[in-house]
């Protein structure tokens, strides 16, 4: 009798699938449209590693942001928009995502002190690493960098996502009709203005980077839903290559790209760096925990996972 | 049953250190994938089962019993790579797979106690993971309890990424069937992805996805 029988999944399973918090680079590694024309729609940078910093080299450390850039400026050079810090334990199949208000008041190496995401603009994605590595206490291997054109279109080229949402909300310019609370299916465009929304979220700034959060995690389950397919990986990683500026080689975005793929959905762990608001200079800023990041980050540092938030 | 493992090993910032540091790759392995000609480009075989009809079967244990040869394929190639280096790529990294599968399942002597090293061909760090999978990544679960193995059927179809007409990056998609003979008898069929890329010492396994199960 020729009969496979499929059982029990093994403890072995413990696997590392895609991850957490979907990892833009994730996304963008797997999803990005090919483009006959080279755009620098995404930018990914290994980050020097500073001396002192004792990474767990099974733990890999991503700093996705979504920048604000507008068509025609270097995203680069521009504010970053959204700012989750992402890591990845290759051991165990484990990622967290550490969100941070792009509003933190924080000092910025060399500039003084300045909202964070004014990092990107002063010194490019290297800066804006460091002082998200300075509030959080970990410094990001990598830093992933895209704009909101590059992110539509990576929804949408994965057909949407799922994501399950809390509240419902709108925003008058953005999504009028609004989001409905529950599990909903989110296209290009809406997945943009999920992550964008802060207006009407009761806690702003904290609520919005939940937000990305959701659809990172979205983003994750579709794409690992696919990876399984035939030349998936190798077709997205070829893709971001034609719209990034990258210090890596295409063997270690193939090789990120794997990680990310094999992360445990059910290993996933995400939290926000809390704070009050302030004012500075007649500008609102967001006055982060120093010590819930420092906390967030001594729990993840070694495994990519965070008990509570 | 179906067990499987899934590792895709990467050391923090990718340490070419550890990407290398691994047993050599079998020569049989690339004999064998040479001598049996690369259906490159060509399509899916038949069905999946490891012991359908007219599948021979060869041995360690059993070296008259008629050759089975592994059907090596082409997959998906993304980006350009000229022919003669896509089979170059495929026929080393098929090497590759029938390194790990020779040292993990089908070569050694049975009964068999010693499975370390199973892994050619993998990174020091895969080996590591691999080793703690070693039930489901060798026969180190039956090793003991079988006095041979009999290959049925063994595939590897390989997916390319190339990169300004370099492989850079592989996909091994593996379907590997025997049936063990002595206390345990049964046929065993293991299935899955191995992750590969390039390195100083030639194509390596830094991750595996990987079941293994009982036919």
């Amino acid at each position: 009798m020729t009969a496979i029988v499929h059982g029990l999944e093994s403890r072995c399973r413990k696997a590392l699938r895609w991850g957490a918090v979907g990892l833009m680079l994730t996304v963008a590694a797997l999803v990005v449209p090919a483009s006959a024309v080279k755009s620098t729609e995404v930018a990914l940078v290994k980050v020097d590693r500073a001396d002192g910093v004792d990474l767990t080299p099974d733990v890999v450390w991503i700093l996705a942001v979504g920048s604000d850039a507008r068509p025609g400026e270097d995203m680069t050079r521009t504010r970053g928009d959204a700012l989750q810090l992402i890591g990845m334990n290759t051991r165990t199949g484990a990622a967290s995502a550490i969100g941070v208000p792009r509003d933190s008041w924080v000092s910025i190496p060399g500039h003084g002190y300045d909202k964070i995401n004014a990092a990107l603009y002063f010194g490019g994605p290297q800066l804006l690493g460091q002082a998200v590595g300075d509030l959080v206490g970990i410094q990001p291997d990598y830093v992933f960098v895209s704009r909101f054109k590059f992110f539509q279109a990576m929804i949408q080229g994965i057909g949407g996502i799922e994501v399950s949402n809390p509240v419902a909300f709108d925003d008058t310019y953005l999504k009028p009709e609004g989001f409905p609370r529950g599990r909903i299916h989110l296209g290009g465009y809406d997945a943009m203005a999920f992550s964008r929304i802060r207006h009407n979220l009761i806690r702003g700034d904290f609520d919005r980077s939940a937000n990305q959060q959701r659809v990172l995690r979205g983003i994750q389950a579709k794409v690992r839903a696919r990876a399984h397919v035939p030349g998936f990986i190798e077709r997205g990683v070829l893709s971001v290559m034609e719209h990034l500026y990258t210090d890596l080689s295409p063997a270690e975005l193939f090789r990120l790209a794997q990680v990310v793929a094999h992360v445990d959905p059910h290993k996933i762990t995400t939290c926000v760096v809390q704070g009050g608001i302030g004012n500075v200079g007649g500008a609102s800023v967001v006055l982060p925990s120093v010590a819930m990041a420092r906390r967030l980050g001594d729990e993840a540092r070694d495994d990519a996972t965070i008990g509570h938030c | 049953m179906t067990t499987s493992a899934r590792r895709a090993y990467v050391a923090g910032p990718f340490s070419p250190a550890r990407a290398l540091g691994l047993a050599p790759t079998l020569a049989l392995s690339l004999v064998l994938s040479l001598a049996l000609g690369l259906t490159l480009g060509a399509c899916s075989g038949g069905g999946d089962e490891p012991d359908e009809p007219g599948a021979g079967g060869t041995t360690s244990a059993v070296p008259t019993a008629p050759a089975v040869e592994t059907v090596v394929e082409v997959g998906r190639v993304t980006g350009r790579l000229p022919k003669d280096a896509r089979d170059r790529v495929v026929g080393e990294v098929a090497a590759v797979v029938d390194g790990w599968t020779q040292a993990a399942y089908l070569g050694g002597d049975y009964p068999r106690r010693d499975f370390s090293d199973s892994w050619p061909g993998f990174t020091t760090g895969a080996q590591e993971e691999a080793r703690r999978d070693r039930a489901l990544m060798s026969n180190e679960d039956i090793g003991e309890r079988i006095d041979g193995v009999q290959l049925r059927r063994s595939r590897v179809r390989v997916d390319v990424l190339a990169v300004r007409q370099r492989a850079v990056g592989v996909t091994a998609r593996v379907l590997l069937g025997f049936r063990t003979t002595g206390e345990v008898e049964r046929v065993v069929r293991v299935e899955g992805r191995l992750y590969l890329t390039h390195t100083e010492r030639g194509w390596r396994v830094f991750g595996y996805d990987v079941t293994k199960g009982t036919v």
